[in-house]
C-alpha cells in the first residue's frame, strides 16, 4: 500500500524531476571559475583525480596547477569522453560528481547547485579554453583579516579575489580554508570559523594560487592588569612588540632574570660555553648600569662566539668530510670561520658562496659545489639554507603547501646546471661553463618536457637559455636583493630561535606562507631592521640579546604559563650535544680527545660531524646529510640519560687524575669552597644555604669525622657528578 | 565585463529556487508518517561508504558490482544479493549479519542504522531510485548552435562512400563533392568510430554513453537499413573494426578495459578479451585476419590470436597512452604512436615483435595513424594540429599538410592511395592529395569561429613550453631528441631537401 502511495515517485522526500535550470551565467572563465570549483569539491585534490596516476584513467593536474593541460584532459582527451558539448547536461563532469551515475569518488555537489551551473555554463557557452587574455588572479583578502574573539564564537569569512584587469570577485565559496592550529579554531568548507579553546591561529585562505590568512585569537582567561604591560622593562623595539601580543592574547610578562642566570644563558646562547667563576664573580660585582650589554659586547668577541657560529653555519651548509676531502672540509670550515670572526654581512656571504670558483684547497667556499653536485641537490639544499623553503615536493609534483610548481623547481635549477668541477692535482677546481642546461625527461620524476627551461628565480624572471651571462651571478644578486624578504627572514629567524628557543616561525626553516609567524610584525620588524643596518649578523644578535624579550626570566607563573611561543619567559631548552660536552670538559679540567685533532680541541671547535663521538651522536649532533634543522635531535632519550649517568664519558673525566676533581679534593681550602667552585663552574651561582648543608654534609663523611683522601676524592666526585647530571646543568634557562 | 552574475544569477540558488517553484505533491490522506526508503538517498551512501572499494566496476570482489541500482541487482558470481521484500533471506543482509560468511564488510562493521535500512528498503520490495538519471538531468542547450565534433571517417572499400561520425548518425558523403548521399541514424550518442565491412556489405558505427555503455550500430551499406544494435561493453566503444578478409568478426575497444569479439551475423558476443589494465583505445586486424592488435591506456600495445582469444605478446615500449594502431600491409610490422608524441614500429617475428624504430613525430599527442593501401606510406594526426605524411621506406617525414583548424581527430587514406581524408573536432571534414599534400576539397565546413578558437590557446602554450632551447646540450647526436632538432631546424630553414634526407631513429642502425 505505502508503493501506491508514492507511486508518483519519490513521494515527498525526492525533489521532482528538473526540466531546465533558471539561465546559467554567460561568462564563465575556465581558468579562474571553472577550475577553482573543482579544486574546492576536491575533484583534483591528492586523494583523487589529482593524484599522480589520476583515478580512473581520469588524471587532472594537482588543484588546478595547469589549467592549460587540464583543459585538454576535460575537452579532449580520450575522444572527448568528459564533455558533451552538444548537450552539455550529459557530459562525465555533471554527471558524476552530482552521483546521477555511479562515481567512486561519491556526490561532491548537487544538480543545480552553483559548483553545477558554473560547470554547466562553460560547456553550454562552448567551452571557451584558458586564453592569454584571461585576467589572472593578483591577490585574495579575507575580511575579517584578523579578529579577537571569545571560545565559542563563531566567524564568518568572507574572501574577495582580486584580477589583473581590476574586477574583483566573492570567492568566499570557493576558497579553500584551513586552519593553523584546530585546538584554537576550527574553520569549515564554507568559512565558518568557530573558536575552541585559547590562543592565537591562522585561517589560511587559498583561492587559485594566491593564499592569505586571516588571525583569529582568544585570549586566554587571565586578567592582567593593563599597567602590567605599561610597567615591564622594554630595551628596543622587540619588546614593544612582544608586549602588544601578550596584551592581546592576555600574557603576562615574566620579570628580568638574575644576574647569575643572564651570564650563563648569555655564555651558552652566544658563545656556546659556560662562564667561569671568575666571569661570574666578575660580573656579580660588576655594579654599572649597562652591564649586561657590556657583556654582550665582550661575549661577541671572544674567539669562542666564531666557533659557535662557524659550527651553527656549517651545520647548515653541510660542511662534513662525508663527501669532501678532510682537507677541503677543512678549507670550507675556515672560509665560514674567517666569515664569522670577521663578521662578513650576511648578503655578501652568501653572494661569495653562490659565485664561488676556484680551487677546493685554497677556496673554500667552492666546496659547496662540491658537496652538492647536481642541480637538484643544488636547488633544493640552496632553497632550504638561504630562504627556509622546501621545495623538494616540486621535484616531482606541484608543492601541496605552496604556489611552487614543478616548472619552478626545474627552471630554478637549471641556474645551477652550469657549475662544472674537474679534478687538477689532488684537488678539484670549481668553476663555471659558459653553456649546458638541466636536462628534463631523464628522471621518472621530472617533467616530461624534453627539453630544459628557462632558468628562472623563484618569483624572478627568466635568463633566456642562451644567455651568456654567468647564472650564478644572477641567481646572488636575485637571493641579496632588498625585496627578496625571505632572504633576510630565514637567517633572522634561525638567529632568533638560538636565543629565543624557538623560531618566530618554527621550526626554524619552514618559512612557507602557509606557515605563519608567531608574531608578524615582529618578524618583520627584526628582518627590516637586519636589512636597515646591512645584513649585519653580530648587531641582530645584539639587539636580541639586548632586548629585555631575551633577558626574562624562565619561571612562569599562572599568568603565562601556557605561553609556548609569544616569549613571555625564556624558554628553557635542553643544551645542544657539543655544548654539553664542551662543558664537561671546561667544569672537570679534563679535554675531550677526538681522534684525529689535538687535545684540547672542543666539540664546537670541530670542523666535521664525521669525528667519531658516542656523547656527541647520542646528544643529536646532526649528520650533516641534509639541510634541514630537524637533523639536529634535541629531544630527550633514554639513552642520553643513562650515558650522562653510567656511561664514561662523564664518568671518566670525574674519575681522571690531574683535573679540577683532583685539585679540588686535594685543596686545604674546605669542604665549603669545595662545594662553591663547583656550583660556579657547573651553574654559574652560589649554592643555597640549603644545598650547602647537605652537602657539606655528605663530604664530611659518616661521624663527621676526617675521610681518608680516597675517600674525600669520591666524595668531592659524587657531588660534581650531581651537579652535572642535574637539569639545571643540562639546560639552559 | 561585470562579474556580478558571481553573486547574483550564480549565487541567487538556482536549486532553491528550482525545487521551490514546484509545489510539493499533495500526499494522499491515509500515507503512513514513516518515509519510504529510497536507494539513492539512504542505501547507496552505505555501499559508498562500505562497499564500492572492493566492489567497484574495476576487478569487483565476487565479480559483484555495487556501483548502481543496476549492478547491485544484477548480482555476481554468487546471484543477486537482493530478494526483494525479503532481507532476512537476502545475501547481502545475511553476509553483513554474519550469518553467511564471511562477514561483510570485512573489516569496518555497518552501523546498525545503516543496516536497517538497508533491510527497510529490500522489505518494501527493493525498489529503484526514485529520481532516475533520465529525471535528474536537467535540459541545458549549448548557447551556440555547433556540429558535433568528427572523431571517425571511413571510407567504402570502393572509395566512391566517405562515412563520417557524427552526433547520433553517421552521415555518408560522396569523397569527391561533399554531396550527402544518406543520413543514417540510430547511435544514441556521439559516434566515436565507423568503419565499413571489407565487402562493404556493411557499416558499423560505435559509441555508447561514456561510464555507462557501449553500442554498436550496424546498418546494410547498400541500402541504409539499420540491421542490428548490439549492446555489452560497460563503457563507451573506442573503436570498430571488421576482421579481414571476409569481415565475419567485428573486434571493438572499450574505454571499460575490454576488447570484444562479435560475430557480425548474429550479433553474438564470440570472446572478451581482458588483459589491459586501463581503457582499450585502437584495435585492428592483421591483414591476414588472424592477429588482433590493440593499444590502451596502460602503456601497452597487446597481440592476440583471432582464433583463440590468447594473447600472443605485449609490447611495453610506448611511455603514454597509445591512441592508434595501424597493421602495414605486408602485415609484417605493426606502427603505433600516442601521447608520448612518438611512432613505433615493430617487425613482427613468428611469436614476437621486436622495435625497429621510434621517433618523436609531433609536438603533442599523436591520435590517428594509419598506412597507405600501398604500404609505402603513413599519415598521422595530432593534438599539435598536424597531420603528416611519412615514406616507410626511408622513415622519414615527407610533409606537413596544410594547417588544420582544429585537431585531425578522424584520418583515412582512400582504397586508391590518392588521397586521404581527415576530420576534426570542430566538425569539419576535408580531402587531400596524398602525393603533394595539396586540399582537394573542404567536404563539411569548419564550425563557428567561438568553437574554432577552442584549443588553439591551449595548443600553443604547449607548444611554447616545449619549444626546443638553442645550444649545443639538447641531446646526444643521434639520440631522438637531436634528430627531432635536426629535423626541425632544417624544416625553419626551409630546405627541402634537407627535410627529406632525414632520417628516423633507426635502431637496428646503431
Amino acid at each position: 500500500m505505502l508503493c501506491a502511495a508514492a507511486g508518483a515517485s519519490g513521494a515527498d522526500t525526492t525533489p521532482p524531476a528538473p526540466t531546465s535550470l533558471a539561465p546559467l551565467p554567460a561568462h564563465v572563465s575556465f581558468r579562474n571559475h571553472v577550475i577553482p570549483v573543482m579544486t574546492k569539491m576536491g575533484c583534483n585534490s591528492g586523494a583523487c583525480h589529482g593524484a599522480a596516476a589520476g583515478k580512473n584513467g581520469f588524471k587532472l593536474t594537482l588543484r588546478g596547477y595547469d589549467p592549460e593541460t587540464d583543459y585538454v584532459t576535460l575537452t579532449r582527451q580520450a575522444a572527448g569522453r568528459r564533455t558533451n558539448p552538444l548537450e552539455p547536461a550529459r557530459s562525465l563532469i555533471l554527471l558524476k560528481p552530482t552521483r546521477t551515475i555511479p562515481h567512486m569518488g561519491g556526490r561532491r555537489f548537487e544538480v543545480g547547485s552553483p559548483e553545477y551551473r558554473v560547470i554547466a555554463a562553460w560547456i553550454a557557452a562552448g567551452m571557451p579554453p584558458p586564453t592569454e587574455a584571461d585576467a589572472r588572479i593578483r591577490s585574495v583578502e579575507v575580511t575579517p583579516a584578523r579578529r579577537v574573539l571569545a571560545e565559542g564564537d563563531e566567524l564568518q569569512l568572507a574572501v574577495k579575489a582580486r584580477f589583473s584587469d581590476g574586477t574583483v570577485e566573492d570567492v568566499t565559496r570557493w576558497a579553500r580554508y584551513t586552519s593553523g592550529d584546530e585546538t584554537v579554531a576550527e574553520v569549515g568548507d564554507t568559512g565558518l570559523v568557530k573558536m575552541q579553546g585559547y590562543g592565537e591561529t591562522a585561517i589560511n585562505v587559498s583561492y587559485l594560487s594566491q593564499v592569505a590568512p586571516a588571525r583569529v585569537a582568544v585570549p586566554f582567561p587571565l586578567s592582567v592588569p593593563a599597567e602590567v604591560y605599561a610597567q615591564a622593562e622594554r630595551r628596543n623595539f622587540i619588546d614593544d612588540l612582544v608586549l602588544a601580543k601578550l596584551q592581546q592574547l592576555h600574557f603576562a610578562p615574566a620579570g628580568l632574570c638574575t644576574d647569575a642566570e643572564f651570564v650563563r644563558r648569555a655564555f651558552l646562547d652566544a658563545a656556546g660555553i659556560l662562564p667561569r667563576p671568575e666571569d661570574v664573580d666578575r660580573f656579580g660585582a660588576d655594579t654599572s648600569a649597562a652591564k649586561r650589554e657590556r657583556l654582550v659586547d665582550a661575549l661577541l668577541e671572544r674567539p669562542e662566539f666564531v666557533d659557535y657560529w662557524a659550527y651553527k653555519w656549517s651545520d647548515v651548509l653541510l660542511v662534513s668530510s662525508r663527501k669532501l676531502s678532510r682537507k677541503s672540509a677543512q678549507a670550507f670550515y675556515d672560509w665560514i670561520r674567517e666569515g664569522v670572526a670577521a663578521n662578513k654581512p650576511w648578503d655578501a656571504f652568501a653572494r661569495e658562496l653562490t659565485t664561488a670558483a676556484g680551487r677546493s684547497d685554497e677556496q673554500g667556499a667552492v666546496n659547496y659545489f662540491l658537496i652538492h653536485r647536481s642541480p637538484i641537490d643544488l636547488a633544493e639544499s640552496y632553497t632550504q639554507a638561504f630562504l627556509g623553503l622546501t621545495l623538494t615536493c616540486a621535484r616531482c609534483h606541484n608543492h601541496p603547501l605552496e604556489k611552487w610548481t614543478q616548472r619552478d623547481y626545474y627552471g630554478f635549477a637549471n641556474l645551477f646546471a652550469r657549475v662544472a668541477h674537474k679534478s687538477e692535482g689532488g684537488s678539484f677546481v670549481v668553476y663555471s661553463t659558459p653553456a649546458g642546461d638541466l636536462n628534463l625527461g631523464q628522471g621518472s620524476s621530472s617533467p616530461r618536457i624534453g627539453k630544459p627551461l628557462p632558468p628562472r628565480p623563484l618569483d624572478g624572471k627568466p635568463l633566456p637559455l642562451g644567455a651568456a651571462q654567468d647564472r650564478r651571478e644572477y641567481v646572488a644578486r636575485w637571493l641579496t636583493a632588498a625585496d627578496n624578504t625571505l632572504f633576510a627572514r630565514a637567517v633572522v629567524n634561525r638567529v632568533w630561535g638560538n636565543f629565543l628557543g624557538r623560531g618566530l616561525v618554527n621550526p626554524v626553516d619552514d618559512l612557507r606562507s602557509t606557515n605563519p609567524a608567531s608574531n608578524d610584525e615582529l618578524f618583520a620588524a627584526v628582518a627590516r631592521d637586519f636589512v636597515a643596518h646591512g645584513y649585519d649578523v653580530k648587531r641582530l644578535i645584539r639587539t636580541i640579546m639586548t632586548s629585555a624579550t631575551y633577558q626574562r626570566s624562565s619561571q612562569t607563573s599562572a599568568l603565562n604559563i601556557d605561553d609556548d611561543r609569544y616569549y613571555s619567559h625564556y624558554l628553557i631548552r635542553r643544551l645542544p650535544a657539543e655544548v654539553i660536552l664542551d662543558a664537561f670538559s671546561q667544569v672537570t679540567g679534563v679535554p675531550e680527545k677526538f681522534e684525529g685533532y689535538p687535545l684540547g680541541t672542543r666539540a664546537l671547535q670541530l670542523p666535521d660531524t664525521r669525528v667519531k663521538s658516542y656523547f656527541l651522536t647520542a646528544f643529536g649532533r646532526p649528520e650533516r646529510l641534509v639541510t634541514s634543522a630537524a637533523e639536529r635531535q634535541q629531544d630527550p632519550t633514554l639513552a642520553q640519560a643513562l650515558h650522562v649517568i653510567n656511561g664514561d664519558t662523564l664518568n671518566r673525566k670525574l674519575m681522571a687524575e690531574g683535573g679540577t676533581i683532583d685539585r679540588l679534593a686535594a685543596a686545604a681550602a674546605g669542604d665549603a669552597a669545595v662545594v662553591r667552585a663547583l656550583y660556579l663552574s657547573a651553574l654559574s651561582r652560589e649554592p643555597t644555604p640549603a644545598e650547602d648543608a647537605a652537602l657539606l654534609k655528605a663530604l664530611a663523611g659518616p661521624e663527621g669525622a676526617p675521610a681518608a683522601p680516597s675517600n674525600r676524592r669520591l666524595a668531592v666526585e659524587d657531588v660534581a657528578w650531581a651537579l652535572l647530571t642535574s637539569k639545571e646543568f643540562l639546560f639552559n634557562h | 565585463m561585470t562579474k556580478a552574475w558571481r553573486a547574483g544569477a550564480l549565487f541567487g540558488g538556482g536549486l532553491v529556487l528550482l525545487y521551490a517553484a514546484v509545489p510539493v505533491l499533495a500526499r494522499p490522506a491515509a500515507a503512513p508518517a514513516t518515509v519510504r526508503p529510497d536507494f539513492d538517498r539512504d542505501v547507496m551512501p552505505v555501499l559508498q561508504e562500505h562497499c564500492l572499494s572492493c566492489h567497484g566496476t574495476s576487478d569487483p570482489e565476487g565479480d559483484l558490482v555495487m556501483e548502481s541500482y543496476e549492478d547491485l541487482m544484477k548480482g555476481g558470481t554468487h546471484g543477486p544479493p537482493v530478494a526483494p521484500g525479503r532481507s532476512e533471506e537476502s545475501r547481502l543482509v545475511m553476509m553483513v549479519e554474519g550469518r553467511t560468511k564471511p562477514k561483510m564488510p570485512p573489516k569496518r562493521e555497518l552501523a546498525p542504522e545503516a543496516l536497517s535500512l538497508i533491510k527497510a528498503w529490500i522489505d518494501a520490495g527493493a525498489e529503484p531510485p526514485a529520481a532516475t538519471a533520465a529525471t535528474r538531468i536537467p535540459d541545458i542547450k549549448p548557447r551556440l548552435a555547433r556540429p558535433s565534433p568528427v572523431y571517425s571517417v571511413a571510407f567504402s572499400p570502393d572509395g566512391r562512400q566517405l562515412a563520417v561520425a557524427g552526433h547520433k548518425e553517421v552521415r555518408v558523403l560522396d569523397p569527391t563533392t561533399g554531396r550527402r548521399l544518406r543520413t543514417l541514424s540510430g547511435p544514441s550518442d556521439l559516434v566515436r568510430s565507423v568503419t565499413f565491412s571489407p565487402d562493404g556489405k556493411w557499416l558499423a558505427a560505435a559509441g555508447g554513453i561514456p561510464a555507462r555503455s557501449g553500442e554498436i550500430v550496424l546498418w546494410d551499406a547498400a541500402t541504409g537499413t539499420r540491421v542490428r544494435t548490439i549492446k555489452g561493453h560497460r563503457d563507451y566503444v573506442y573503436q570498430a573494426a571488421f576482421s579481414p578478409p571476409g569481415g565475419l568478426l567485428l573486434a571493438t575497444s572499450s574505454y571499460d578495459k575490454s576488447i570484444r569479439l562479435w560475430d557480425v551475423a548474429s550479433g553474438i558476443e564470440q570472446a572478451t578479451l581482458r588483459e589491459h589494465t586501463d581503457a582499450v583505445f585502437p584495435v585492428a586486424f592483421s591483414p591476414d585476419g588472424k592477429w588482433l592488435a590493440s593499444g590502451a591506456g596502460d602503456r601497452t600495445v597487446k597481440v592476440w590470436d583471432v582464433s583463440t582469444g590468447r594473447r600472443l605478446f605485449t609490447l611495453s615500449d610506448s611511455l603514454d597512452t597509445v591512441y592508434a594502431l595501424a597493421f602495414h600491409p605486408s602485415g609484417r610490422q605493426l606502427s603505433a604512436a600516442g601521447a608520448d608524441k612518438m611512432i613505433r614500429t615493430w617487425d613482427l617475428t613468428g611469436q614476437d615483435g621486436t622495435l625497429a624504430f621510434s621517433t618523436i613525430a609531433h609536438e603533442d599527442a599523436i591520435v590517428q595513424l594509419a598506412y597507405s593501401a600501398d604500404g609505402r606510406r603513413m599519415v598521422t594526426a595530432a593534438a599539435d594540429r598536424r597531420v603528416k605524411v611519412w615514406d616507410v621506406e626511408k622513415r622519414t617525414e615527407l610533409r606537413v599538410l596544410p594547417a588544420q583548424s582544429d585537431w585531425p581527430t578522424a584520418l583515412a587514406l582512400a582504397p586508391d592511395g590518392q588521397s586521404v581524408a581527415v576530420g576534426r573536432y570542430d566538425g569539419s571534414v576535408s580531402l587531400y592529395d596524398l602525393a603533394s599534400g595539396r586540399l582537394q576539397v573542404d567536404l563539411l565546413k569548419p564550425a563557428t569561429p567561438a568553437a574554432q578558437t577552442a584549443g588553439a590557446y591551449a595548443a600553443k602554450q604547449r607548444a611554447e613550453r616545449d619549444s626546443l632551447p638553442p645550444g649545443p646540450r639538447s641531446g646526444p647526436p643521434g639520440s631522438a631528441a637531436a634528430n627531432s632538432l635536426r629535423r626541425r631546424e632544417r624544416r625553419e630553414r626551409g630546405s627541402k631537401g634537407a627535410r627529406r634526407s632525414a632520417p628516423l631513429l633507426d635502431r637496428r642502425s646503431r
